[in-house]
Formats: C-alpha cells, sequence, structure tokens
C-alpha cells in the first residue's frame, strides 16, 4: 500500500517537473531535454532487442534514420500533411524497413545478427548517398516547417512555438515508452525473455521462434521510427551523418550499457548521464568524447548491472546504514 | 541689462558649442582603428587574452574536431589575428561604448547536427552578437537557417556552393564575403584559355559542394574554352584513404590538367598520391598550394604547374598587401611549427574579410542587426588586394579574382628555393568572373 | 602495350596492394575471433595506433625501418594488456550468454577510446609519413611504371603472410594453437595451457595489425579516420571469408581490394553497396561463410 502510494507520488512528480519545465528553463535547456528524451526513447526500443530478446544489433540507426527521412520526405513532398500523419508515416517506414529485412535477419542471432544488422545500415547509408536527388546525400533535407496540430472540437496548436512543440514530443514520448512497457508486460513480453533465454524451449512450447522474433524487431522498429521522426522534427532537418553516422547505432547501445543491462528503464538513466556528461564537457569538446569512452569501458569492466545497479547498490548500503543507526543509536530493533 | 539677459542664451549656446568641440576633438581620434597597427610579435592563437566587461561576441561556427578540424584551427588563428589587432587598438566604438571583441569557437565537427546544436548554444546560451564560418557547404547552410530563424548576422568566408546564396537559400542575414564555385570556375577557365591546355579531367569530392564545382567548371570552360575537352569526370567519397587507384584511371585518360575542388585533408592526399606514384599531370583548383603538403613531395615534378585561383593571393603586388605580406612573414618566417610563412592560399583573404566585416560594425556604430545590414549591403572596401563589394541582391562579395601556377625555385615558398607561387599572380577583373543576380533576387 | 592494358595491370596491382593490407588486418582479427569468439571491434584502431606510434617514432629516430620494427611490437603489447586486465576480466563474472554482449562492448568503447586519444595526443591535422629512401622511386617494367613502395607492401605482406602458415602449420606451437581454436574445452582438457595461447594469439593478432598499420602509414597519410574504412573492409572479410578461416580471408581480401580498385575504375560509388549486399546475402545463407566450417 504504502509501495504503491511512493511509486504514483515518484510518477507525479517526473510529470510535474516535465509539465513545468518549459516555465523554469530556457529554450536552450528545453532543447537539451528534449533532444536527450528523443535519444531515450530510442535506447528504449534498442533495448527491447538487446534486453528482453538477447539481439545485439549493430545496425538499429537504420530504423531511426528510416523514420526521419520518412517523416522529412513526406512533409516536403506533400502539401498539407498533417502532424501525426507525418508521425505515422516515419513510424511506417521503419516497420517497413523492418518487415522487409526480418525474413533475413529473424534466422540468426549473436555475431551474425550483429554484422548482419551492421552491413544493412552501410548499404542504408550508400544508397542515402547515392540517390541525393531524393535525400539530399550530404546536405540532407532541411528548412521544412512543422505542420499545426489540429486538435477536433479544441483547435489548432501552433508547433513553431518551442513550448507547445516540447509539450507535443513529450506527450509523444511518455506515450510511446508507456506502449513499450505495456508490451513487455504482456504475455507476448514473456515469449521474448523465453527467446532470450532458451529458444528451444519457446520452440517446443508451441510458439513460433522465427514469426515471434520478426513481430518483435517491427516493434522494436516502429518505436524507433517514431524516435527518428520527432527527431527530425525537431532538428527540423535530417542529415545522413546525424542519423546513419559510423557512431549513431553505438550511441543507443552505449545508453543501455551505462543505464543497465536487463532492466526496462535502464536507457532513460544511460541517455540522461550521457546528456549531463557531455554537457559538463562542453568546454572541452576534444576531451568530451575520450571521457565518455573511459565511462563506458570502466562500467563494463567494474559495473555490469549499469547506473541502476549502482543505484540498487546504493539504497541497500543505505537501508544497511539506517538499520545500524536505528539499531545501535536508538537501540530498536530492526 | 536687458540687452546683457537677450545675449545670455546665445552666450550659453557658444559654450555649449565649445564644450561639444572640445569633447568632439578628445574623443574623435580613438573611435577608428587602423588594420595592421598592432604589434604582432607576441600573437599566438593558442594564447588569446579573453577580454572582460562588456564585449562584442562573436561565434566562430568551424569544426574543431573531426577530420576537417585542421581548417577550423586556421580559421581561429586568422580571426584571432584581427580580434589581437582590434582589440589592442582598444576595440570598436558601438553604441556609444568602446567594446573590445571576444570570439566563442563552435565546434561543428563538420557534421550538421552537430553543427545544429553547436549553433544552437552559440545563439541561445552563449548570446553572440553575430557568427562567422564555416567550412563545409552542407554546414553553411544550417549556419544561413539559423541565422534567419533568430535573425543573427552570419558571415560565410569559406563555403563555395553556389546555390548557399540562391533563391531559395537566400536570406537577409547571411553575407558571403568569398567567392563561389562559379566565380573560381570562371576565373579558372579565362586563365585556360589563354593557355595551350586542352584536355582536362575533373576530380571533385562526392557531396554538394564538389558537384556544384564540377557543373560550374563545366559550364565555364564551355563558355571561356569552347575547344576544351574533357577527358573524365569522377566524384570521389569525402575523405577518401587511396587515390591510386583514380590516378591511374586519370592517367589512362590522357588529360594534360586535373581540375578539382578537393581541400584538405583530401587535397594533401592527391598530391601525395601524385608524387608516389610518379605522375607530372599537374592540378588546378583552390587548396592546391598549401606549403605543409608540398614540402612532402619528393618527386620533382610533383606539383609543379599546379595552377591556384582564389580571392587573395600573396603574389598580388599593391601597396597595401605588400606591407601586410612584409608583417606576417616577419611573424612567421622563422617559426618552425608554422609552415605557411607567407599568407598564403586563404589566408590572406580572410583576414582581409574579418577587418571588412568589423569596418562594417564600426561604420554602422552600432550592433543593431538592421543598422549593419543596411550599412553592409552595397558597401565597398579596399582590403589587401583590392575592392570588395557587397552585392546587395544576394550579398555576395564582388572581387577581382587572382590565378598563379606554382613553379619551383619560387621566392614565395618558406625556403625561398621551394615550391611555390610564380613571382606575380594574375589579376582576373571582377566584372569577367561575376555572374548576374540569381534569378529570383533583386 | 597500350594504355588500356597498362591501365587495367596497375589497377590490378593497386587492388593487390590494398587487399594485402587488409588481408594483415583481417587475419588477426579472424585468429581471434575463431579462437575466443570475440569480436574484436577496435582491431583496426589498433591499426590506426601503429601507423601513429611509427609517426612518432620517426619524428624521434628518422627511421622508417626501426619503426616497422618497434610499432607493432608495442601495439602487440597494448593488446596483450587488453586481453589480460579486461578481456579476461569480464570472463570471470559469470554472465552466462551475456557475456558476448559486454565483450562486444568494450571492444566499442576500447575503438572509441583510441580514436579520441590519438586525436587529443597528435591532434587531427593528417600526418605524413615519408617513404624511406630505399624505397622511394618507380619500377619500370614492360612499359609501364610502378611506385616501389607498393611493390613493397606486397612483398612484406607475402612474407608474412608465409612466415604466419609455417608457424600454424609446421610448428607444434602452430598445432597446439590450431587446436585451441579448434575447440578451446577439448585442448584445455588435454593439458594445453589455454589461457596463455589466448594471449599469445592476441598478441598475434595484433601484431599483425600493428605491421598493416606502419606499412600503411606512408601510402594513406595518417589521421583520425584511418581506422573506419578498415573496420567495415574487416568485417567483411571476415564475415564473408568465415570466422576463423585464415584461407577464407585471404581470398576475400584479395577479391576485395581488386573490387575496390576496379570499381572505381568502372562503377565508381556503387562498390559498397554491392560489397554490403554480397556480405548480407553470404551471411543469410551461410552463417559460417563461405570458407567457414563451423558456426
Amino acid at each position: 500500500m504504502k509501495r504503491s502510494f511512493r511509486k504514483w507520488l515518484l510518477w507525479a512528480v517526473i510529470l510535474a517537473g516535465l509539465y513545468t519545465a518549459p516555465v523554469i528553463f530556457g529554450v536552450f535547456e528545453l532543447n537539451l531535454l528534449l533532444g536527450a528524451s528523443i535519444f531515450a526513447l530510442f535506447s528504449l526500443s534498442l533495448n527491447l532487442l538487446l534486453s528482453f530478446t538477447g539481439l545485439l544489433s549493430f545496425g538499429h540507426a537504420m530504423f531511426f534514420a528510416a523514420g526521419a527521412y520518412g517523416t522529412a520526405l513526406v512533409l516536403t513532398r506533400l502539401d498539407g500533411c498533417s502532424l501525426l500523419s507525418a508521425i505515422f508515416i516515419g513510424a511506417a517506414s521503419a516497420v517497413l524497413v523492418a518487415l522487409v529485412l526480418s525474413p533475413l535477419l529473424v534466422r540468426v542471432s549473436g555475431h551474425t545478427f550483429a554484422m548482419l544488422t551492421m552491413a544493412f545500415s552501410q548499404i542504408m547509408y550508400a544508397t542515402v548517398m547515392k540517390f541525393s536527388h531524393i535525400t539530399g546525400g550530404n546536405d540532407g533535407i532541411s528548412g521544412f516547417s512543422i505542420p499545426s496540430l489540429v486538435i477536433p472540437a479544441v483547435g489548432v496548436v501552433d508547433m513553431s512555438l518551442e513550448r507547445n512543440f516540447y509539450y507535443f514530443a513529450i506527450s509523444v514520448m511518455g506515450l510511446s515508452t508507456w506502449v513499450m512497457w505495456f508490451f513487455t508486460r504482456t504475455p507476448f513480453g514473456s515469449i521474448m525473455v523465453g527467446i532470450r533465454d532458451n529458444p528451444d524451449r519457446v520452440t517446443y512450447l508451441g510458439f513460433n521462434v522465427p514469426l515471434s522474433k520478426a513481430i518483435i524487431l517491427g516493434v522494436s522498429a516502429g518505436f524507433a521510427g517514431v524516435a527518428g521522426s520527432v527527431y527530425a522534427l525537431f532538428q527540423n532537418m535530417v542529415s545522413v551523418d546525424g542519423v546513419l553516422g559510423p557512431l549513431s547505432s553505438f550511441t543507443p547501445l552505449i545508453n543501455c550499457f551505462i543505464g543497465g543491462l536487463g532492466t526496462f528503464i535502464g536507457p532513460v538513466f544511460g541517455t540522461g548521464i550521457g546528456t549531463i556528461l557531455l554537457e559538463l564537457m562542453s568546454a572541452h569538446p576534444e576531451q568530451a568524447q575520450l571521457v565518455f569512452s573511459l565511462v563506458l569501458i570502466s562500467v563494463v569492466l567494474f559495473l555490469p548491472g549499469g547506473a541502476i545497479m549502482l543505484y540498487w547498490k546504493m539504497t541497500s548500503r543505505w537501508i544497511v546504514l539506517r538499520n545500524t543507526v536505528q539499531t545501535v543509536i536508538f537501540k530498536r530493533q530492526p | 541689462m536687458k540687452s546683457i539677459r537677450a545675449l545670455f542664451p546665445s552666450i550659453m549656446y557658444l559654450c555649449l558649442l565649445c564644450l561639444y568641440i572640445i569633447s568632439g576633438l578628445d574623443t574623435e581620434p580613438a573611435i577608428a582603428f587602423t588594420p595592421l597597427k598592432a604589434d604582432f610579435s607576441t600573437y599566438d592563437p593558442n594564447k588569446q587574452e579573453i577580454p572582460g566587461g562588456d564585449t562584442i561576441k562573436v561565434g566562430l561556427l568551424e569544426p574543431f574536431s573531426g577530420q576537417s578540424a585542421a581548417a577550423g584551427e586556421i580559421s581561429n588563428w586568422l580571426l584571432g589575428w584581427v580580434v589581437h589587432d582590434i582589440n589592442s587598438q582598444g576595440g570598436i566604438m558601438v553604441d556609444g561604448k568602446m567594446k573590445k571583441i571576444q570570439v566563442i569557437k563552435a565546434d561543428t565537427a563538420t557534421q550538421p547536427v552537430v553543427a545544429k546544436r553547436a549553433l544552437q548554444r552559440l545563439i541561445l546560451k552563449d548570446k553572440v552578437d553575430l557568427f562567422v564560418g564555416t567550412a563545409g557547404s552542407h554546414i553553411a547552410i544550417i549556419g544561413n537557417q539559423m541565422a534567419e530563424k533568430y535573425q543573427k548576422i552570419f558571415m560565410n568566408y569559406s563555403a563555395y556552393s553556389v546555390h548557399l546564396m540562391n533563391a531559395q537559400n537566400f536570406n537577409r542575414y547571411t553575407f558571403r564575403t568569398c567567392s563561389n564555385t562559379d566565380i573560381n570556375a570562371k576565373a579558372l577557365a579565362y586563365y585556360f584559355s589563354k593557355t595551350s591546355i586542352r584536355k582536362f579531367y575533373i576530380l571533385c569530392q562526392d557531396y554538394s559542394y564538389g558537384q556544384d564545382f564540377g557543373a560550374s567548371i563545366k559550364k565555364a570552360l564551355e563558355e571561356f574554352v569552347p575547344d576544351a575537352e574533357i577527358v573524365g569526370e569522377v566524384y570521389h567519397p569525402l575523405w577518401l584513404k587511396d587515390f591510386a587507384p583514380y590516378l591511374s584511371k586519370i592517367k589512362a585518360s590522357g588529360a594534360e590538367m586535373i581540375i578539382s575542388s578537393d581541400w584538405p585533408p583530401d587535397s594533401w592526399n592527391l598530391m601525395l598520391a601524385i608524387d608516389q606514384m610518379g605522375m607530372s599531370i599537374p592540378v588546378s583548383g583552390q587548396f592546391f598550394d598549401d606549403p605543409r603538403m608540398s614540402q612532402n613531395l619528393k618527386n620533382k615534378k610533383a606539383g609543379l604547374g599546379n595552377t591556384v585561383v582564389n580571392f587573395h593571393l600573396c603574389n598580388v603586388e599593391t601597396e597595401l598587401n605588400s606591407r601586410f605580406n612584409k608583417i606576417f612573414h616577419d611573424r612567421y618566417k622563422d617559426n618552425e611549427k608554422v609552415q605557411i610563412s607567407w599568407p598564403s592560399g586563404v589566408v590572406g583573404g580572410v583576414i582581409g574579410h574579418f577587418y571588412w566585416l568589423f569596418d562594417v560594425i564600426q561604420r554602422a556604430g552600432t550592433m543593431n542587426t538592421e543598422k549593419i545590414i543596411t550599412t553592409w549591403e552595397g558597401d565597398t572596401y579596399e582590403s589587401f588586394t583590392g575592392k570588395l563589394t557587397m552585392r546587395k541582391c544576394d550579398h555576395q562579395a564582388v572581387m577581382d579574382m587572382f590565378v598563379s601556377p606554382l613553379v619551383s625555385p619560387s621566392k614565395w615558398s618558406k625556403t625561398g628555393d621551394g615550391l611555390g607561387y610564380q613571382d606575380h599572380g594574375i589579376r582576373i577583373p571582377s566584372d569577367i568572373v561575376i555572374s548576374p543576380c540569381p534569378e529570383g533576387l533583386k | 602495350m597500350d594504355a588500356i592494358a597498362v591501365m587495367l595491370i596497375t589497377q590490378g596491382i593497386h587492388g593487390l596492394a590494398y587487399g594485402m593490407l587488409l588481408f594483415l588486418v583481417a587475419s588477426g582479427f579472424t585468429l581471434i575471433f575463431g579462437m575466443m569468439g570475440i569480436l574484436n571491434i577496435a582491431h583496426a584502431s589498433f591499426f590506426m595506433l601503429a601507423a601513429y606510434v611509427a609517426f612518432q617514432i620517426m619524428q624521434w629516430s628518422g627511421s622508417f625501418w626501426l619503426a616497422l620494427l618497434l610499432a607493432p611490437i608495442a601495439i602487440a603489447g597494448l593488446g596483450i594488456l587488453m586481453e589480460r586486465l579486461m578481456l579476461r576480466r569480464i570472463r570471470k563474472f559469470k554472465l552466462g550468454k551475456a557475456v558476448v554482449l559486454f565483450e562486444l562492448m568494450l571492444t566499442v568503447g576500447i575503438m572509441v577510446c583510441i580514436e579520441e586519444a590519438v586525436k587529443n595526443l597528435w591532434g587531427t591535422d593528417p600526418e605524413i609519413v615519408n617513404v624511406p629512401e630505399l624505397l622511394r622511386g618507380l619500377i619500370h617494367f614492360f612499359g609501364m611504371t610502378y611506385p616501389v613502395y607498393r611493390i613493397f607492401i606486397i612483398g612484406l605482406s607475402c612474407s608474412i603472410l608465409l612466415l604466419l602458415g609455417m608457424i600454424l602449420f609446421k610448428t607444434r606451437l602452430g598445432n597446439v594453437v590450431r587446436a585451441a581454436v579448434q575447440d578451446a574445452d577439448m585442448a584445455g582438457a588435454l593439458g594445453i595451457n589455454v589461457p596463455l595461447v589466448f594471449t599469445l594469439v592476441f598478441g598475434l593478432g595484433t601484431w599483425l595489425a600493428g605491421v598493416a598499420g606502419v606499412a600503411a602509414a606512408p601510402m594513406l597519410t595518417v589521421f583520425p579516420g584511418l581506422a573506419n574504412q578498415m573496420m567495415l573492409d574487416s568485417f567483411i572479410v571476415v564475415a564473408l571469408g568465415g570466422f576463423g578461416s585464415l584461407f577464407g580471408a585471404f581470398v576475400i581480401s584479395m577479391l576485395l581490394g581488386e573490387l575496390t580498385a576496379f570499381g572505381i575504375q568502372f562503377f565508381p560509388g556503387y562498390s559498397t553497396i554491392i560489397l554490403f549486399g554480397f556480405m548480407a546475402l553470404v551471411l543469410t545463407i551461410r552463417p559460417s561463410g563461405l570458407f567457414g566450417e563451423k558456426e
């Protein structure tokens, strides 16, 4: 009872914090927060594959890119496209990419899966560069305007205002995160974990492993697509280096590891830590990535559970400490 | 008595007038800065003092990490030169106050997304008054957009793609002080029309600037050298590692001259590969005169005949340019670390453009963006190698262009007997190379 | 000979030179993977680091030959340290299947770390390494000219390849290593000190990458992006050639080198798509690669 109350209180505080952020912060900090939350969603979608299904993808950026390019292209080529349909098209194109590739991807796992996803993201990179009359090549696509959000019976919300866009984007992120969380709690979520731990047993239980993998891949790609789509709107541009560059598939992976593998919410912490770290290092941009990589190496070597594990360790220590204090000083039984 | 009282206002007026003149005499000479007045023997770009108090904040948008970080370091050196000069003369008089200039660096890593984030930081957090940049046309276009969005002046001194200032991408806040791919191509083609070289090979980087230059040079050759033969055309990825297969292809084509838009490190690697392959086909373009590269060439024939086109060359003898050359050479001739002992390449030109920018601000007398725009539009400024005019219709600077082949020995090399410019650069007047205003702009 | 034939032959030799360099990098990569099951993403970074170390040694001593001797040894030392202090530590966590993920991420971290460290130590300017006096100039044969240095690269790689083959197939040490590559557990049960062999192979692999790095330095110039292309190419080689197969790595390296050279000649811009498309195809049809034996 008390525990669930505290949980609700925590959620209320987080929601209130997100809601009041535009009032407290300036545009710059707001953009930072929004950028971090987009990458948090991207990392969460990767985590669905990584922590729950045990598949390591080295090319998750291709789904993010598909979402971003889908939205950007539909907004530049199609007049009068509404905001929600632009995001939907972004997510749909990411799912489409996943479905096209899934017959090849679901058959493999482990290293082969990693290499294969990397190969596909490289093919996508080369294709985007080659068809520069559509994708803009190195220049990317930029300068499209964000359409206003039309809510029936309420009115029109102008998205060119930073604050309005912030509320919109953060709600999309929050909703997507909740849907993903819900997805892991469904019976299908248990199949995911089953595939990770023992795919043979899942087959014996009568489930179709390749089909399940394809569905998981589609869902994960879809949310990566949503993240990419909102990213394109937020940045008002897509560029090939930004969404498909050498490190863009590794960044969400690093976030997952720093945050804590094997948990749902870990990547969010990882992204937060990464953002804060880069922000702190902004005076020395030359060393920022170096420090970041050292953090990653030390997390892998000394703290395999990531930030979440650190938190648990600290809280358990705190409980031990509190109990000791209570017993020693107040002579009370714990 | 009454008459004295009648005189009183006029006496007051006279007194005020005297006061005004005296005060004017007092401050007038300190207002304007003079280029090249400071002592440069102590200037070090890595040890610039950061002025305190109320300053003019200038954002420097350049790559300071990644493959083309060298471009950022050079820009910092050149902007620092001008800032050092002006600050040691007390600064610029704006809005009734003498203000010093403060440079704030922003790293683009030559990636549009990083550049956008860096620019947001510059404008929203560091609150710069204006910003300058940048290497890479795909980065400059972000600069254009952000300048328009936040209504800040953006001076572009090193992105050459002609499409950056066309009707679609033009905005009132962006000024381009360098030439563009069209101007460079025309100057080069005009020069070739006076020579006997007729077989050309086009080798450019596979992105907007390289493609723009390829299109421009084909158009320009058609216009000035109708009997020219383009024996091949290839676009290679940015930051290529091995040019040898490309060079074998070029060699087989029988080209007499390679025309390339490459910039470092690609231009360096191209020259080194030519050197190692023992080839003697010269390369023409804007960045094939870099002393840091030519000192490493081992083959006597490599680099000879390389033809450089630029909006400034140090071997153009004007009174001001000779003075600037001397000051620059005195500072760097004995410096082991700096290979650029004469203001070669874009060095001199960009320094001149920065002087122009601050001169415009000084004459506007305010940091008000609108006032600076109206002052700069149509403005003419006497720079090192001649007049610079800011064309009002598309904010493209109009200037004479210069072409020079490389010879050896050259008095313009660091040692005095290495590869370098010929003695005197060739001036190509601006009316030959400039294109009319782009369609849709006036 | 006519210009076309000369051009075709020179392109062929260009391809051979790059293919040989690639093989030096990829052979270490594939040996380490075949034996320890570790996909060392930082492998190409060792290649780049070697080029920088060679540059530094040449700055100090001026001798290319000293650099060729010392830099690979220094890199091998670093590799051994990485294996002993880091990879071995992860294996102790008893993470089960997830150990693969952690090893991969560790190598990703090391890759980023090496690249950033190089930028901080040497700056981002391209550093130019001069070709040694002895190997400067051109060879003239059948009416065409070719730079001596590239021929040297081919010769050097061939002799290392021969040496490697001799060690692996003719000595007892080679038998031990091949046994450990085949089945590490069984080799351990037979009394072979498998951890020591692991360290040895890791050192050997990074040494090979180091040699390739020093050899490549005068040809490609030394800059922080040197590792990226090499990493992708050696990935293709290992995936296509089969994980752990030296012969496969050799064949694919040569093919890739030639495809790059002739791709520029005949279809510039498309070779990446072709290569990665082929890699994806092979991986799905035959996950163990064209020449690989075990999954």
